[in-house]
């Protein structure tokens, strides 16, 4: 039965212990007179009666005592006693406190930091209605089981005829659009939807109104504005609904205006009606839309792609279709899972570091207090009560070494938020919510009681009454300590070897030799909206402007960026029976003809183009080596005939298959990322796409004769001259192109590399502090050997050796565990094996000479220590 | 028991608390007086009684116990359970 009036009093006695105990002995004082009085009207002398009735009260003090143990403040005043107790202890010794609460800090900090990334990242339900049940669809096929998107008759299938998902709809998303007439014209970042995606995921727009069912059939129906879009173009004007933009060829009226959307396809500017009626959208092998859907309740994800697989099995050429669904959140995260779960992986080895550093650090402290801990034990306080001292004097440090951390973790979300160096999703929702407090509020309890536990057992272990004689530890040399410390080298060594492999795989991957010189070559993005021949002439005057400035070597144009992607092609030959459900991709490109000088590219036969491989001229192709080599061991190239089908984006296609000749072999070019491995790839003269649908959008690339970057501006003009409303994409070189490659890599390094060098640090902390402890209590020792003749590098070698040993134990130990553990990394690493021999070496050699830094510094104040000033300290 | 009988009568000081138990078991029960207030603030902590300042009958502060309405509960519960209990010895008492 709770009695919350006389709680509140017990809490009250915590303020006021003293007035508790005045009522008390009020009470009690009140209760001897009356029986005084009550005596002496009984006849008794005064002083009788006095000492009759305070012998039948019973012992006073023993009595307040079982009262106040009532009525005051209880364990929770013992707790605030010990505490504040604790909090002196602490001010005596800044040097050990500040060790302390910063290694504890570091730990808690870089920990609940990463906690808080992770679970914003990660665990968090994406904010859309019921969103456990949202799935991207996507199809398998093939022999390799390629990943796909979805064809128009698809979705329709699985639109009109699957029962498995409630509501399914069909995303294209980010197409560049220009936007025309906004003051300075610009490319904005478009999704196409169909008008019940929306209502899929529970959002209403905050102003205006979505697709209607019928403004969703028309081409340039509406459009629905992103939140950060609205703010940044149009300062958040509440008027604009019913505006006319011009995008792209279009005059398109404004519907409305989404809430911010940080979580799915944040980049979005402009949402934009998928119009089912366009021709693309009837190709079955035009698999270009990402199809999302909300499984219905009771269907169990198994259920529903078996359900998915049939229907699309039933069309033509589609019998080896498998349809897969991904959780949408997995699809958000990405890559980024496997990063932070490594990095989560870290840090929690950098917390186990500060926790051994610390244990070291208590060890050491306890074993200097052993003589009052003695002193309490033999007069009689219980092992638990000591416990308790210990923990809640921990408790104490462990808080400010939590706040500490909580600030350090602060900044490192803030600075992960702000500058979103790696690329992370759903970065801009990451902070410190009640979920990552309550965690470090929990291990900084745990963290308390494990730190007690550890001086404890060591008292527990002591003949009380030898440590209580000599009033000082018998000079014990703690094992403890040494096991720590070696545990500790180890796992530093874990965290350096898996950092160094990284570090080493981003070196190589940065020295592939991309197959190009793109030092001088500028490149940047035109969106032009030119979809018919007339294109060809812009692009003429453009080529032939840029290539007279002064200070251009080439100028061309291609649709794809060596080093950042380029369309996958299909390819046919004219030699062999083609397999329809084995097609043959290779990376496609179309191109004007001064792409590979411009590049830097070498010819390897045949020729490159030239001015004569216009639209009417007989198609060409130029195919790379690994084309070459794949396609025609053995046999000469030039002169076969190939059909190129084009898969990029669904704007794009061939029509009729018409076979081109190939007129050279290039030598390879990365055409994605460094570390992507190399493929077959194809390049076809720009003007030979009988579409024109290439002429929308196309690369630029400029190669320089001085600094690219210094041309920058005179481009911008140039290109303004030829057309003055023409929107430009980011001005980059070809260095930086290659370099935004690796950012993930950068991150993944940057990440692993800090905890690591942190570990180290603390690792090194950890060493120092056990080899200083033990020279501190081996003082006499070095004193008796001193006086027997041992010179200071004697004693100088023998601590240092001592240290040394303790690291190569860690060392051993490290290699060992990171045996097993740098497989978690495998994935990330390019040209180097885990267990690359250089790599362990190198750390190694790295902490051995830390160790020794670590053990040095200790062992010289040892060493140059006076003799005799030694033996008298005792 | 005895202390939320005593208290029945109507609110009381400590000392006064001891007198009636004594008047009541007609001093058959005989304690040290001191260990009464212990037991006073443990009932006092589950809620059987409450206490406050007040002026004795010769004019000095004391602190007066009464019973809440939860002790008056619980004394009719605890007399009910001894009867039961008492009774059931009086009765294999008198079986032999």
């Amino acid at each position: 039965m709770p009695n919350f009036k006389f709680l509140f009093r017990r809490l009250q006695a915590l303020w006021r212990p003293q007035r508790v105990h005045d009522e008390i002995a009020e009470e009690f004082s009140f209760h001897i007179e009356h029986r005084t009085q009550e005596n002496v009207r009984r006849g008794m002398a005064p002083d009788d009666a006095r000492r009759e009735a305070e012998q039948r009260f019973g012992h006073l003090t023993q009595i307040r005592e079982q009262g106040y143990e009532v009525r005051g403040g209880g364990w929770v005043e013992a707790f605030l006693k010990d505490f504040g107790f604790g909090v002196r202890v602490l001010r005596r010794k800044p040097a050990f406190t500040m060790t302390a609460a910063i290694t504890l800090a570091l730990g808690i900090g870089v920990n609940a930091g990463l906690f808080a990334i992770l679970e914003s990242v990660l665990i968090r339900a994406l904010p859309y209605q019921d969103a456990g049940r949202l799935f991207m669809v996507r199809e398998k096929t093939g022999p390799d089981a390629t990943v796909t998107k979805l064809s128009g008759p698809d979705f329709d299938d699985i639109h009109d005829q699957g029962h498995s998902l409630d509501q399914v709809a069909e995303l294209l998303p980010y197409f560049a659009e220009t936007l025309i007439g906004q003051g300075e014209p610009r490319n904005v970042k478009c999704t196409g939807i169909t008008y019940d995606f929306f209502p899929m995921l529970g959002m209403q727009p905050i102003i205006g109104r979505l697709f209607t069912p019928q403004e969703y059939h028309i081409d340039g129906g509406g459009a629905v504005l992103a939140y950060r879009f609205w703010k940044q173009q149009f300062n958040g004007d509440p008027h604009v609904i019913g505006r006319v933009i011009k995008l792209g060829n279009g005059d398109v009226p404004i519907l409305g205006v989404m809430p911010d959307m940080p979580d799915f396809l944040p980049e979005t500017d402009v949402w934009l009606n998928n119009v089912p009626e366009l021709e693309f959208m009837h190709w079955r092998q035009n698999k270009f839309l990402s199809v999302v859907g909300r499984l219905r309740p009771g269907t169990s994800r198994q259920v529903a792609e078996q359900e998915l697989t049939a229907i699309l099995r039933r069309a033509p050429g589609q019998a080896n279709v498998v349809v897969t669904l991904e959780p949408l959140k997995d699809v958000v995260v990405g890559n980024a899972s496997t990063q932070l779960k490594i990095a989560m992986g870290a840090v929690l080895v950098v917390l186990l570091i500060a926790c051994v550093n610390m244990m070291g650090l208590l060890l050491a402290r306890a074993s200097e207090r052993s003589g009052e801990v003695a002193m309490r034990l033999n007069l009689g306080a219980s092992p638990m009560r000591i416990m308790r001292q210990f923990a809640t004097e921990n408790l104490v440090l462990v808080s400010i070494g939590t706040v500490l951390g909580l600030g350090l973790a602060a900044t490192l979300v803030r600075v992960v938020r702000e500058s979103n160096f790696g690329n992370l999703p759903r970065v801009s929702g990451i902070d410190i919510d009640a979920r990552v407090f309550l965690l470090a509020l929990l291990v900084t309890l745990a963290l308390s009681v494990v730190f007690a536990w550890g001086p404890v057992s060591m008292y527990s272990r002591w003949n009380k009454n030898r440590a209580h004689q000599t009033g000082r530890t018998v000079a014990k040399r703690p094992r403890a300590f040494r096991l720590l410390v070696v545990s500790e080298m180890g796992c530093a060594l874990v965290l350096l070897v898996a950092a160094g492999l990284l570090l080493r795989s981003l070196w190589l991957a940065e020295h592939v030799d991309p197959g190009f010189a793109g030092e001088r070559v500028l490149t940047t993005y035109l969106r032009t909206n030119y979809y018919e021949a007339e294109g060809a002439r812009f692009y003429d005057d453009l080529l032939d402007r840029i290539g007279h400035t002064p200070g251009v070597e080439n100028v061309a144009v291609a649709d794809c960026v060596p080093g950042r992607g380029a369309a996958t092609a299909q390819i046919k030959f004219d030699d062999r029976a083609n397999d329809r459900a084995r097609s043959v991709l290779a990376d496609g490109c179309w191109a004007s003809a001064d792409f590979f000088k411009t590049m830097g590219a070498r010819l390897e036969r045949g020729r490159l183009f030239d001015a004569h491989d216009q639209a009417s001229a007989p198609a060409v192709v130029i195919v790379n080596e690994t084309f070459a080599r794949e396609h025609w061991p053995g046999r000469d190239p030039l002169g076969k005939r190939i059909a190129v089908g084009y898969t990029g984006p669904g704007r794009r296609s061939t029509g009729a298959e018409r076979l081109r000749e190939v007129v050279g072999v290039v030598a390879d070019m990365r055409m994605h990322a460094l570390d992507v491995p190399i493929k077959a790839a194809l390049y076809m003269p720009f003007k030979q796409d009988e579409t024109y649908h290439d002429f929308a959008s196309m690369n630029l690339f400029v190669r320089t004769t001085g600094n690219p970057v210094w041309f920058a501006d005179t481009l911008r003009r140039q290109i303004h001259a030829v057309k003055p409303d023409q929107t430009l994409g980011i001005i980059a070189t070809m260095d930086d192109v290659l370099s935004s490659g690796f950012s993930q890599r950068r991150f993944s390094l940057g990440l692993l590399g800090s905890f690591a060098a942190l570990a180290l640090l603390l690792a090194a902390v950890g060493l120092y502090g056990t080899i200083a402890f033990s020279v501190s209590q081996r003082t006499r020792e070095m004193g008796v050997r001193v006086a027997l003749g041992a010179t200071p590098e004697n004693l100088l070698t023998m601590i240092v050796r001592e240290g040394l040993v303790l690291a190569g134990a860690g060392i051993a130990l490290g290699i060992c565990l990171s045996t097993v553990c740098t497989r978690a990394i495998s994935s990330m690493l390019f040209k180097v094996s885990a267990f690359d021999p250089l790599t362990f070496a190198a750390v190694a050699l790295v902490l051995v000479a830390v160790a020794a830094t670590a053990s040095y510094l200790p062992a010289r104040r040892a060493a140059s220590a006076d003799p005799m000033e030694a033996l008298r300290a005792e | 028991m005895l202390v939320l009988k005593s208290l029945s009568l109507g609110p009381m000081h400590g000392y006064g608390i001891g007198q009636r138990i004594q008047q009541l078991a007609e001093d058959m029960l005989q304690v040290e007086e001191g260990t009464l207030y212990p037991a006073l603030y443990r009932i006092e902590s589950r809620g059987w009684i409450e206490s406050e300042w007040g002026v004795s009958e010769n004019n000095r502060r004391a602190r007066f116990y009464k019973l809440t309405r939860s002790g008056r509960k619980q004394l009719a519960a605890e007399e009910s359970d001894w009867q039961h209990l008492s009774a059931a010895i009086n009765k294999v008492m008198q079986a032999t």
